[in-house]
């Protein structure tokens, strides 16, 4: 087992948020009132399943800067009677007028921030489908708490008042957003009532819907939400709207979604089966990380000293040149998931990891059996080896505006279910659907107007996001959900509080208030895609002459504050299961909230 | 990228509409709010974290301890104080300390007071509450029974009290029952404590067809007349203490009006002398005609102002200050404006008092000096972790703007528990002065002087803001900060409870051996080197402490808009206290 150990000694507070213990049941979110909305679905006796489902449509709300009703929201699922996880690969996927050919004619081979970028919006199609097969309310009960929230409003909170601050300019092109942002013109004051009264009434008119067909059962009532959402009144607005303004988006494409359960990725480090995504999302990069970092001796090297924080990063960049030569939609493309997960491909690639010299850049994809490599003709036309990492511009960019959302969420029950999600796609960041309250997913921006990369942009295909929820399993031992916001940074995060708990006895709040670093030496997974070469952000509780001496190694050591927020925001539930006890971490970089009994 | 600081505080402030609920355990704040959505106002809901506080944090609190509480009925406009803390035993004189332990108390079953807290939570319930002891025990029963995880803080506390056990065996086998320390995230049962918060449970139900009132006073009954106080009489007798039939039958804790100071345009309301109440509001009413936003948050001058402050408060409160019912406390006359005007001209703005200052000269009055006991005013002694800080705080305010602002404290753990009830008898007999000069000195029936004070601050109609915390000495130091953070700063609760605080120890501590440390200030270290090293040249005997230490409070506020509802609370990032609102 994980021994937590008890802190040393000292009258210094060991953490600034206790460790939440819980011997029935436990949720952390991004919010505190979200975590109270799945607690109290939980205490009103529904399941993990139930009380994920209500969190995951009260965060749409509360944290709408980052989370979509109409986003997307990839889950992993551990059914505890069946020893079993699932996943949802909720991601959406691409209109059918999308194209390489269309981005790269109107725009340069960029997938703009805009509803060109829209993706048939997935979260309500995953939240009714895990509904449907696992849990036991209906749509009205769980997602009552996010109507209530939309409609009557929630105190406008620090953090989302800043994001609506920086993004006020953007706000104002569309009449929609400031509606809603900018209430009385005006960023809308800490502590003001604020509403989102198109939410409520888009998720109520789904919740009617239900009702109206519930005469024929639970399943037929939940079905009827589904298709007020993909094929009724709320499909035609943003059909509407989307011809109107040059979107690519149809109802067509809305009422032919479908989504399914898919097998989760699984790897296995120090005991622990740790179960991802598929490769729609970057799940298993933590998995071939985790492969790579059993050659080494991290406990001794120590925690986040220079030898440690070097190995960790090279490990990522390793990692993402592999996420970027081979994931993509496993429907679309052959990922040769097997040979990157083996141990014979880490124990080759892990010699590539210099103890004392960092990769100036992304090194180079490995070779794998079975990868799509281009033909001898192909290669005459131009077609690149699944290489990555050739899109390094001049100059840095601002931050991206696009890659700035996303919220993770888990949920234990008390028979031991676990609902792990990462939902995303805020709608700041486009225009909202006048009307609806919504914007449909421009989860696009993570694909590539390039036929030949893995994540191309193709009609009904899933682009490949950059969304982890995860869980580590040790057999009768313990059963761990984590995750965190922070597009390219999730991983790094993850990776990160895992390794904090497993070899250095933190417990979950230590292991996600421990000082953290991240990569940015690989394209980022949003449109423009932009790669920041050999740079490794330091929070600066790391110590200065750790940054020195990595800066030695070739690292463009740039540094963070003590807490920086880009580094993300994890939350996990750490179940022991010998005792029953829940120990819940919550971030303390962000808003996150845990709540436990 | 630009870097940018996360949020500014390392937890959010939580902000609600309906009732928000702020106490030292997250499961104690569950508790609470779980009443609140059953329909229980704040008072019900705070007997609930109340309760549920003397079971999760019997290292800090106990359900046979202390409880000042302080309540604010918004329909009534009615704000009282339940001076919550017993008294002492009718056999208990200066005399008899006197001539049998020259003048000392000793530790353990001497130090007997009457149990408060039980009286204190039902006499809320029944005057100020709406539900049964039983609805409100519900879940502090459980976690007794079922228990709940061994916490860090608590396993520290109990690490280091551990050491006690043997001269108390049968705290020893509450607290470590297989003779060991438990390990974090195993189940703590408090077997004994469950089954004695179910016998006044059971009591209350048998009687409940008389009425609610009938079915307290059982719930009451079954405590101090019942099979609890016999076993508490038993356990006196056969170990020498003090403590009669008598003493538990008649005892009732007071209900008081609350002393108040204006501060701008807020009525702040403190407890009365029998606690700290009047230092803090005196060290509020000196530093509100002092411009200290002028000096800079946290400045050197900030901080001097301040520590002067409170040190010329405790100087009053070690000359003048006990129970009011046995000594005449010339409260007006400390806090009316000549006074406090005098007081204040008692700063030197660059020079720190090197100790306690002299108490304030009233017509007519000669205070008893204080000097200093030899064996308790070392350095050495005061930071010693015999002194770990006990108490908790809690506050509830629901949605018609009723409040409810607690300072539990009492250990179970620091003193014999009685056995079969998993309770120690309050061992706020620690508190004691054995000179009959003295103010707080030690009599039949009287209250010994402690240090927690609830607070409530509000402008009528407008806001109400319960303010606490636990500390000790620390305590009242704490509020006085974060009050004139939230107040004078216009610093956002949370942000306002984060900040870093400093303390003077420059006066002698309530409890024994009422250890003294001239001129001392600590401070935390996230305040600059520098303002330490301007505030040594002043004359503060500067002690750092970590960045967040967990010594200087642990703050709860929460701020009640009454006119949009909008509640925000902050808890300290220090201890375990956590904020749940809806």
């Amino acid at each position: 087992m994980i021994a937590i150990q008890p802190s040393a000694p000292s009258s210094a507070a060991s953490t600034y948020r206790p460790s939440i213990m819980a011997t029935r049941q436990a949720v952390v979110s991004g919010h505190y009132l979200a975590s109270q909305v799945g607690f109290q679905i939980l205490e009103a006796g529904g399941n993990a399943v139930d009380a994920g489902c209500a969190v995951g449509m009260a965060t749409g709300v509360l944290e709408s800067q980052f989370v979509g009703v109409a986003g997307i929201a990839p889950i992993l699922f551990y059914l505890a009677d069946r020893n079993e996880v699932l996943t949802v690969g909720g991601t959406g996927v691409w209109p059918r007028k999308a194209s390489c050919a269309f981005f790269q004619k109107n725009y340069g081979g960029e997938i703009p921030i805009g509803i060109q970028a829209s993706v048939v919006p997935p979260a309500p199609g995953a939240w009714i489908l895990a509904l449907r097969e696992y849990g036991t309310k209906s749509f009205e009960e769980v997602a009552a708490p996010a109507i209530r929230l939309a409609r009557d409003g929630f105190p406008m909170y620090p953090f989302l008042q800043k994001i609506i601050r920086e993004q006020e300019p953007n706000t104002r092109r569309w009449e929609s957003n400031t509606a809603v942002y900018l209430p009385g013109g005006r960023v809308p004051e800490i502590g003001s009532i604020f509403r989102q009264t198109d939410i409520a009434k888009t998720l109520q008119y789904l919740a009617d819907e239900e009702k109206a067909h519930s005469s024929r059962g639970r399943k037929a009532g939940l079905q009827a939400a589904w298709d007020a959402f993909y094929k009724g009144d709320i499909a035609s607005t943003i059909d509407r709207y989307y011809r109107e303004n040059g979107g690519l988006l149809t109802r067509e494409d809305m009422a032919a979604f479908s989504l399914e359960f898919e097998p989760p990725c699984r790897g296995q480090y120090e005991g622990i089966d740790v179960y991802t995504s598929g490769p729609w999302g970057q799940g298993p990069s933590l998995l071939q990380a985790l492969n790579l970092l059993k050659g080494y001796d991290l406990k001794a090297m120590g925690h986040n000293s220079i030898d440690y924080v070097h190995t960790l990063t090279e490990t990522i960049k390793l990692v993402a040149a592999d996420r970027e030569a081979y994931f993509g939609d496993p429907k679309f493309i052959d990922v040769p998931m097997e040979a990157l997960l083996s141990k014979a491909y880490a124990d080759e690639r892990r010699k590539m990891i210099r103890p004392d010299t960092a990769w100036p850049d992304m090194p180079e994809a490995g070779r794998v059996k079975g990868a799509n490599w281009p033909t001898a003709a192909e290669k005459a036309a131009g077609r690149r080896a699944p290489v990555g990492g050739v899109d390094v511009p001049a100059q840095p960019a601002e931050r991206d505006l696009a890659s700035m959302d996303t919220s993770y969420f888990c949920v234990m029950d008390r028979h031991g279910n676990v609902f792990s999600a990462t939902p995303s796609d805020g709608i700041l960041k486009g225009p909202i659907v006048p009307g609806t309250g919504i914007l449909p997913a421009l989860r696009g921006m993570c694909s590539w107007a390039d036929p030949d990369h893995p994540s191309s942009v193709a009609p009904g295909k899933r682009p490949r996001t950059t969304m982890g929820p995860a869980l580590a399993i040790r057999d009768g031992e313990m059963v761990m959900p984590f995750g965190t916001p922070g597009s390219d940074v999730q991983l790094q995060t993850m990776l990160q509080v895992l390794m904090n708990i497993v070899h250095f006895g933190m417990d979950p709040q230590l292991a996600i208030e421990a000082p953290r670093f991240a990569s940015y030496s690989f394209p980022n997974s949003f449109s423009p895609h932009t790669s920041y070469p050999g740079r490794l952000n330091l929070e600066s509780r790391i110590a200065r002459d750790v940054g020195d001496a990595l800066a030695a190694r070739g690292h463009k050591v740039e540094w963070w504050p003590e807490r920086a927020w880009p580094a993300g925001s994890a939350c996990a539930i750490l179940k022991d299961v010998r005792t029953g006890v829940m120990t819940a971490g919550a971030d303390f970089r962000r808003t996150a909230y845990a709540i436990g009994s | 990228m630009k870097p940018e600081q996360g949020t500014a505080t390392y937890r959010p402030t939580v902000m609600a509409h309906r009732h928000l609920v702020c106490t030292g355990h997250y499961w104690s704040s569950l508790a609470a709010f779980e009443i609140l959505e059953a329909g229980g106002n704040a008072v019900d809901a705070g007997v609930a974290a109340g309760l549920a506080t003397n079971v999760l944090e019997s290292e800090f609190t106990g359900f046979g301890g202390v409880a000042p509480t302080m309540i604010y009925r918004a329909d009534r406009d009615e704000i009282v104080t339940l001076g919550g803390v017993g008294v002492w035993p009718q056999a208990a004189t200066c005399a008899y300390f006197q001539e049998r332990y020259k003048g000392k108390v000793p530790d353990g079953i001497l130090r007997t007071v009457t149990p408060a807290a039980p009286d204190i939570w039902i006499t809320a319930l029944e005057r100020w509450g709406t539900m049964s002891f039983g609805d409100v025990a519900k879940s502090a029963i459980r976690f007794a029974r079922d228990g709940f995880p061994m916490y860090d803080m608590f396993l520290e506390v109990l690490a280091d009290k551990g050491k006690a056990f043997k001269k108390w065996p049968t705290t020893g086998s509450v607290f470590m029952p297989d003779g060991r320390l438990p390990a974090i995230g195993d189940t703590f049962v408090q077997a004994d404590l469950a089954r004695t918060l179910q016998y006044l449970a059971d009591e209350e139900k048998s009687h409940a067809k008389n009425g609610r009132a009938a079915g307290l006073a059982a719930a009451r009954d079954a405590f101090y007349k019942g099979d609890v106080a016999k076993a508490i009489v038993r356990q006196q007798v056969e170990q020498g203490g003090l403590m009669t039939a008598d003493d538990l039958a008649r005892f009732r804790a007071d209900v008081e009006t609350p002393l108040r100071i204006r501060f701008g345009d807020l009525d702040v309301y403190g407890c009365g002398p029998w606690c700290q109440g009047p230092l803090v509001l005196a060290a509020l009413r000196i530093l509100e005609k002092v411009d200290l936003p002028a000096m800079g948050h946290n400045s050197a001058a900030h901080i001097h102002h301040v520590a002067e402050a409170l040190k010329l408060g405790a100087a009053d409160r070690e000359a003048y200050c006990g129970d009011p019912k046995f000594v005449d406390v010339p409260l007006d006359e400390l806090l009316n404006d000549a006074n406090i005007a005098a007081r204040r001209a008692a700063i030197r703005k660059d020079r720190a008092w090197p100790e306690m200052p002299p108490p304030s000269a009233l017509a007519g009055r000669a205070p008893v000096a204080w000097t200093p006991d030899p064996s308790a005013g070392s350095e050495a002694s005061a930071l010693d972790r015999e002194a770990i800080p006990e108490t908790s705080y809690l506050c509830v305010v629901d949605g018609k703007g009723n409040v409810f602002s607690s300072t539990p404290s009492d250990g179970t753990i620091s003193g014999p528990v009685v056995p079969g009830t998993g309770i120690t008898t309050s061992m706020w007999g620690s508190r004691a002065y054995t000179d009959p000069r003295h103010p707080a000195a030690l009599g039949p029936g009287r209250r010994p002087r402690m240090s927690a004070n609830p607070m409530i601050a509000m402008r009528k109609g407008e806001m109400v803001m319960p303010l606490g915390s636990p500390g000790s000495e620390v305590l009242g130091q704490a509020q006085v900060q974060v009050f004139l953070n939230h107040v004078l700063f216009g610093m956002e609760p949370q942000a306002a409870v984060e900040a870093p605080r400093v303390a003077s120890y420059s006066w002698p501590g309530s409890a024994l051996p009422h250890s003294y440390s001239p001129g001392r200030l600590n401070m935390e270290a996230r305040i600059p080197a520098e303002t330490g090293a301007e505030l040594e040249r002043m004359g503060h005997k500067v002690a750092w402490w970590p960045r967040l230490e967990w010594t200087a409070g642990s703050v709860c506020l929460i701020h009640a808009d009454l006119r949009t509802g909008l509640k925000r609370g902050g808890a300290d990032p220090r201890r375990t206290a956590y904020a749940i609102g809806w």
